[in-house]
């Protein structure tokens, strides 16, 4: 290759001057080659090694982006060109530079194969759920479609009647155990039924094995042994159908996808320009951020035009006009209500760990206490009622007995708590003894959203004893006689009224307690309990050394105000890309303008039977247009159609010795068994796996995201499989290209310096023959030598 | 003589500090290897533990490759009391209640370290003598890190999801794993009696005997509620038996019962499916392969090979040569048999993560060497490659002896993108070839030192002006490197203010007085010695110029070192420069087919491009320059650090799609 450097090749031509020869003689030029190269290097390691400049709220680009950017382009063009112009015009077109000239019709080919695929490539994903359930009876209009994915429910209301079916669990190997299949495994869908009238019961179907559908009577077992039949409703007929993926969704799009509330299709309009590393606001007002890591304001309008007919939005102007990268709604209180609201923000720290925040709302039964039980925010009536608060934190009994006018508090602790075998204690001056035997804080009541605390309780009269169930509810309070510990052999009664309990139940250990015009602090102090503290905003007590409690704000009239949390950069998961991001929209103007933050969603599914345990999103923000229609918009991705639908006819892990665990490294390959849509008629099974994709149609699919299976529960999971979907046009040229420059580069490098070492052997021999006539010395024979090579 | 007398005094600094930075790394490595061991310890036979296995993560591992794995999560390259790791699992599986207070989980992150520390100040167990032990071997107690203290701290860093989380995410997998049911229910050394190899593997916690195992104390801790499915009555009872026996032995410190009931098991358990047993000969194979520390001691013996290579090509000593290709093929032979043995206990060639990648690719660096060694035997190039090979294979060898916790040498399965033959040509290729590129830097720096020693003989440069050169050289390198840390990953490696200025001023006087040089007329033209001192033909050309003709009358003057070494550097690169390239291609035939996309920008592929465009500017620069040696060795050496960034900075830092190699 050094022998071309000064040399002109058997096209060059001498420049002729003025501009054209001026620009041929730059193109002609090794360094020019050299200095392009070394720009290339240092764009593309600002561009993969620096990600926070194509990141800048000023470029917002991604890599595919960086790497198709017109600056980009012109480097590529320029250095194609003057690799043509050298080749041409430099390197003589003989044999012994074939190697250089394949390499450079190879680099050519690449780069002109890599414009055409770049500049056609369309990339994206779609999940293929495994199966629906097709519901019919002779009740409904029409039939039902319920997507099989645990948790998806779907209600019917035929007339007066209202059905409820719910995707229970599904099994990806149920052994079945009948007949000749004994042995083979299926995937079985459980579907839970509740009909308008009647017990609830489960149909379970197994995939391909439809002979096998029953019913399960819960608490019963099957029914074909409860009532002699398989099915409790043989009207009801469900069945499994495949459900086909008619769309992908291109990567590193955004659009917004609209329609009128009650319809069933999206219609999609693309985002262009958007941003998608920077956050953008208008206002601070607009989101909430940590104060450490204040947003900056850097307002955007981007009109979002529709672009296809349907659109229930066409008449009204649409705006992004804010931007957040990983953000989620939250929540917070904030003074200015006109209902009683109170609600406390408290401030707890200590010398060895960072202060921890609350907000505590008292008439909010899920707010008013602290995740990790430390306190509670109690609103009193009035400030005489914080001497009734709990003097203890532990849990306490309070025994009355009216007719002697006795009253006593007895603190539950392991010595009050006699249990089943302890001794009764008698109360004084009363003919009554009592036996605590233990206590349950927070019990859940069925079919009710609240809780109920309890104490059990033996209590001795004269004649004779009986248990007592004393709820913090004095309604719940029961008395039970008989002796049997099952509930059928229990007989409760009202409280017996001769004697009075009530039960106050464990409380946290410090209680913020609120009343008209002032609150309460009541803690656990170094000498007690501490009732007597009151604090105002901006006050700090200190409840044990180094431990402290600040009121940072009470509001008793607060009302709730809900706007993004702009994550700080710290707490934002790696590779979360836009999965957290959120859009402000504006629909509408002047008076009907409104706005609202919308939730990113990664695929614009159907409904909200899609969401399989919140492993998707389906949030979608409501809109009123100016004629009053209702519109539900979500903010998600481009989507492409598939211009052949495809159905997931079976998905299985192949797994390594010891089956799967829940460890990658337990899998050795994810095959996903899909058909394809041709002509109306689905293609035979096909197979695919990592590494081994397939084409159909202009598409390429290729194994990508699964449903991953518990742990726990390794016969969950596996109802959809993620394709990638993509094209790739241009690969074979891309290809041709690689495979001519590597047969140059052999050649230059290994097969040339043989010919020319055989032709200076030659031409040395040559030499050899007349050297006495034509050399005199061997110095003069190794110049020659050295000119040939 | 003069001369002489000052390089190589010269020489002898360097290479003395070089040796005084790795004796220092060696003795400071085991802060705890002089902690004596038991009288137990000593006295109990594991030795036929050897031969048992155990399921995890899809395979079969030897007890002794499970037991390193585990412990290498609590105590990552430590060892508790210099114990065996099998000992210690079983120590701390059996007697949890002594380990509770004892220093074995091990924090990498030395702040972390240091705020643990201040948060746990006034710790009754804790004096300053136990603080300075912790802060050197970064161990610290289930019991101190349970502390409120250090519970809040960990909760705190854990929201830092950049700096941080990934430190208190491994701190909370080393207290998870510490815990001796974790250890028990984990250790699923029985077979399923089916003998299929989809089934699950079972603990011997799991054995339960007809009508459940006696509660008494010997049983304590066993479920008695399962049962596994299949397995003989006899056979369960003598395994709860021979388990109970040794943990009760164990318990007792009686050495003698202990090795019984382990010699028992270790009998009994490959009886149960012998059809899925592995080997007893593979499992005492794969004992040995980990109880060597992956053999990756071999880089003493290329350390070995180093020096006296180096002497015969810098000072051409025969003796010094014959010595120097002797220990380096005894060297090579080791580090083939590592290589042998690995593929032979994971059933897969190694190459299948970040320690595999580096070790092989030093191997393959060693081929190369071997087969251009052969060729170049009876030319002046001899040697030069075998060197260049020993230089990077103790390199290699030195990172996984040393890094056990960036290189674990722990075998697990292929994540199933990997199971494909264009990947594992690829990465082959790919790692070859950077193994090239880095045996292409020894000839160059050779070239580099000559250069210099000219530079000193001919005075055209002060010496003072030399002497500082390499320094400055150095400084610009780490300097540019913290410099380029700070702007990559300014969240995890960003420098405070002063120290950043300071870098940056460090950086921009360095590179400048780089650059001057570089560009002065008489670096550049290296002291009047223009267009001759380099290879006249780079590259093959340049082996087969000096390779011997069979006519005498054409041999060709004997070269000079820098014509040899330039011309050897010129070998690799374009060695490298046809298999990189390859590599790359045949990575994207394999992208194409895994990912859809033949290439997607990932930062691996683009600093890979990258790598190539550097040798690219090389054989093109070289054509047009004068003072073609100097400049081959300076962009073969700037293509090193690309690919040295490649791998270690895009690897560890800049996430993609490569995370495995």
């Amino acid at each position: 290759m050094e022998s071309i450097s000064n040399q002109r090749g058997s096209l060059a031509k001498t420049n002729s001057g003025g501009p054209i020869g001026w620009l041929l003689g730059l193109f002609s030029s090794i360094w020019l080659g050299v200095s392009l190269a070394v720009i290339l290097f240092f764009y593309c390691s600002v561009g993969s090694g620096a990600p926070q400049v194509r990141q800048l709220p000023s470029l917002e680009m991604t890599e595919f982006e960086w790497f198709h950017w017109w600056p980009f382009n012109v480097l590529m063009i320029t250095f194609t060109l003057n690799m043509i112009v050298v080749t041409l015009r430099r390197i003589p077109f003989r044999f012994i530079n074939a190697g250089v000239w394949m390499i450079h019709c190879g680099i050519i080919t690449v780069t002109l194969g890599s414009y055409y695929y770049f500049s056609t490539k369309v990339e994206g994903d779609a999940p293929v759920f495994r199966h629906r359930v097709r519901i019919e009876h002779p009740s409904f209009a029409k039939p039902v479609s319920l997507v099989v994915l645990p948790g998806a429910t779907e209600q019917v209301v035929a007339g007066p009647d209202v059905w409820q079916f719910r995707i229970q669990s599904t099994n990806n190997s149920w052994p079945i155990l009948s007949d000749d299949h004994a042995g083979e495994k299926a995937f079985a869908v459980n579907i839970s039924v509740k009909p308008p009238t009647g017990e609830p019961y489960v149909r379970q179907l197994l995939d391909g094995y439809e002979e096998y559908t029953e019913d399960v009577m819960p608490g019963k077992g099957r029914a074909i042994k409860n009532i002699g039949r398989k099915l409790v409703d043989e009207k009801l007929k469900l069945t499994l159908d495949h459900e086909p993926q008619t769309y992908f969704h291109v990567m590193d799009s955004w659009a917004l996808f609209s329609r009128t509330v009650g319809e069933t299709e999206w219609v999609e309009r693309r985002i262009d320009n958007m941003p998608r590393y920077n956050d953008r606001i208008a206002t601070r007002d607009q989101i909430f951020s940590d104060p450490q890591s204040p947003v900056e304001i850097n307002a955007i309008d981007l009109p979002v035009p529709s672009q296809a007919d349907g659109d229930p939005l066409a008449r009204t102007p649409v705006h992004v006009t804010g931007y957040l990268r990983y953000a989620y709604m939250q929540q917070r209180w904030r003074d200015g209500g006109a209902a009683l609201n109170p609600v406390v923000a408290v401030s707890v720290s200590s010398a060895r760990s960072e202060p921890h925040q609350y907000e505590l709302a008292a008439l909010h039964p899920s707010h008013a206490q602290s995740d990790d039980g430390l306190m509670e925010f109690r609103w009193l009536k009035r400030a005489a009622d914080v001497a009734r608060l709990p003097k203890d934190s532990m849990p306490v009994l309070h025994i009355e007995v009216p007719a002697s006018k006795v009253s006593i508090d007895v603190t539950m602790t392991n010595e009050t708590v006699a249990g089943p075998d302890g001794e009764f204690t008698p109360i004084e001056h009363t003919e009554f003894s009592y036996r605590i035997r233990g206590g349950q804080d927070n019990l859940s009541i069925p079919g009710e959203n609240k809780t109920v605390s309890i104490a059990m309780v033996e209590i001795k009269t004269p004649t004779g004893s009986f248990r007592r169930w004393v709820a913090d509810d004095p309604a719940l309070t029961r008395d039970i006689h008989g002796e049997g510990e099952d509930a059928h052999d229990m007989d409760t009664k009202e409280p017996d009224s001769r004697i009075v309990m009530t039960y106050a139940a464990a409380s946290t250990p410090i209680i913020l307690a609120g009343y008209p015009g002032g609150l309460h602090l009541v803690y656990n102090g170094p000498e007690g309990r501490v009732i007597d503290q009151a604090v105002s905003p901006g006050q700090s007590v200190e409840l044990l050394p180094g431990i402290h409690v600040g009121v940072t704000g009470y509001w008793p009239h607060a009302q709730a105000e809900t706007k993004p949390y702009v994550v700080p950069l710290s707490a934002r998961q790696a590779g979360a890309k836009e999965t957290y991001s959120m859009i402000r929209l504006e629909v509408g103007a002047g008076q009907g303008l409104q706005s609202q933050w919308l939730t990113y969603h990664p695929y614009a599914l159907p409904n909200e039977q899609y969401i399989y345990g919140g492993r998707f999103r389906y949030e979608p923000t409501r809109f009123r247009t100016a004629d009053g229609q209702e519109v539900e918009v979500i903010f998600s991705r481009r989507r492409e159609p598939l211009p052949h639908p495809v159905i997931l006819e079976d998905f299985a892990l192949d797994t390594h010795l010891g089956g799967y665990t829940g460890a990658s490294m337990t899998i050795r390959n994810y095959v996903s068994t899909l058909r394809f849509e041709d002509d109306g008629q689905w293609t035979e099974p096909t197979e695919i796996r990592v590494n081994e994709p397939m084409s159909h149609g202009e598409y390429w699919f290729f194994q990508s995201v699964w449903d991953r299976p518990s742990p726990n529960n390794p016969a969950g999971g596996m109802n959809y499989t993620g394709l990638g979907v993509g094209n790739r046009h241009g690969v074979y040229i891309q290809l041709t290209g690689c495979c001519i420059a590597v047969i140059g580069m052999c050649f230059a490098f290994y097969v040339k310096p043989v010919l020319k070492r055989r032709r200076a052997a030659q031409q040395r021999a040559k030499i050899g023959r007349h050297r006495d006539a034509e050399y005199d010395t061997q110095a003069d024979v190794i110049e020659e030598v050295a000119a040939v090579s | 003589m003069t001369r002489k007398w000052h390089i190589y005094l010269i020489d002898v600094m360097v290479v003395a500090g070089i040796a005084g930075y790795i004796g220092y790394i060696v003795i400071n490595k085991e802060p705890d290897r002089r902690v004596a061991t038991s009288d137990f310890a000593r006295a109990v036979n594991l030795e036929p533990l050897y031969g048992v296995a155990v399921q995890a993560d899809g395979r079969l591992r030897s007890f002794e490759s499970h037991s390193k794995t585990y412990m290498g999560y609590i105590s990552g390259p430590r060892k508790i009391h210099g114990q065996s790791n099998t000992f210690s699992y079983l120590d701390v599986m059996f007697r949890s209640e002594l380990y509770e207070d004892i220093d074995m989980i091990y924090v990498k992150h030395k702040q972390v370290r240091d705020q643990l520390l201040t948060a746990l100040e006034g710790q009754p167990t804790l004096d300053e003598e136990r603080v300075a032990a912790i802060r050197k071997s970064g161990l610290f107690s289930r019991q101190l890190l349970n502390q409120p203290s250090s519970r809040a701290l960990l909760e705190k860093l854990g929201l830092d999801l950049i700096k941080t989380e990934k430190v208190v995410r491994s701190i909370e997998s080393a207290l998870t794993v510490s815990d001796p049911r974790f250890l028990s229910s984990n250790l699923k050394l029985i077979a399923p009696p089916s003998g299929l190899a989809d089934q699950p593997w079972h603990a011997v916690e799991e054995i339960n005997q007809p009508g459940g195992l006696p509660q008494d104390s010997t049983h304590a801790g066993m479920a008695s509620e399962a049962n596994i499915e299949g397995l003989a009555v006899e056979t369960q009872q003598r395994l709860a038996d021979s388990w109970s026996q040794l943990r009760r032995a164990w318990r007792s410190q009686n050495a003698e019962e202990s090795s019984a009931a382990v010699l028992t098991l270790a009998g009994l358990l490959p009886t149960i499916a012998p059809a899925l047993y592995p080997s007893g000969e593979r499992l005492s194979w794969e004992s040995w392969y980990f109880r060597t520390k992956s053999m990756s001691w071999v880089w003493l013996v290329y350390l070995l090979s180093v020096i006296p290579l180096l002497m015969a090509i810098i000072y051409k000593w025969q003796g010094a040569r014959t010595a120097g290709m002797i220990l380096f093929v005894v060297a090579f032979a080791l580090q083939t048999a590592s290589i042998a043995l690995r593929w032979y206990i994971s059933g897969r060639w190694p190459n299948a993560n970040m320690y595999e990648a580096v070790t092989t690719s030093a191997w393959f660096g060693g081929v190369a060497a071997i087969i251009l060694e052969r060729i170049a035997r009876k030319t002046s190039f001899r040697n030069i490659f075998a060197l260049g090979s020993a230089v990077i294979s103790m390199i290699a060898l030195m990172a996984a002896y040393f890094l056990p916790t960036q290189l674990d040498s722990g075998i697990s399965n292929k994540m199933a993108a990997l199971n494909d033959v264009w990947l594992y040509i690829h990465t082959n290729v790919i790692i070859w070839s950077y193994a090239v590129i880095g045996l292409a830097c020894v000839p160059a720096l050779l070239f580099l030192r000559n250069r210099w020693c000219l530079l000193w003989d001919q005075l055209t440069i002060p010496r003072l002006r030399l002497l500082l050169l390499p320094i400055v050289m150095l400084v610009a390198n780490v300097a540019g490197g913290m410099l380029l840390m700070h702007f990559i990953a300014k969240t995890k490696y960003g420098l405070p203010m002063y120290t950043l200025w300071g870098t940056a001023a460090a950086f921009w006087l360095s590179s400048t007085i780089l650059g001057m040089e570089l560009l002065s007329a008489r670096a550049r033209r290296g002291a009047g010695i223009k267009g001759v001192d380099r290879a006249a033909s780079g590259g093959a050309s340049a082996i087969m110029a000096a390779t011997p003709s069979s006519n005498p009358f054409v041999q060709a003057e004997r070269p000079t070192s820098s014509q040899v070494y330039d011309g050897a550097t010129m070998v690799l690169v374009e060695l490298s420069f046809v298999m990189l390239w390859t590599g790359v291609v045949m990575g994207a035939i394999w992208a194409d087919h895994s990912w859809g996309r033949p290439w997607g920008w990932d930062p691996k592929e683009v600093f890979a491009l990258n790598t190539f465009i550097i040798f690219l500017i090389l054989i093109h620069v070289r054509m047009k320059v004068k003072d073609k040696g100097f400049w081959t060795a300076i962009i073969a050496l700037i293509g090193f650090e690309v690919m040295m960034f490649n791998w270690i900075v895009v690897n560890f830092i800049i996430t993609g799609l490569h995370s495995y190699a």
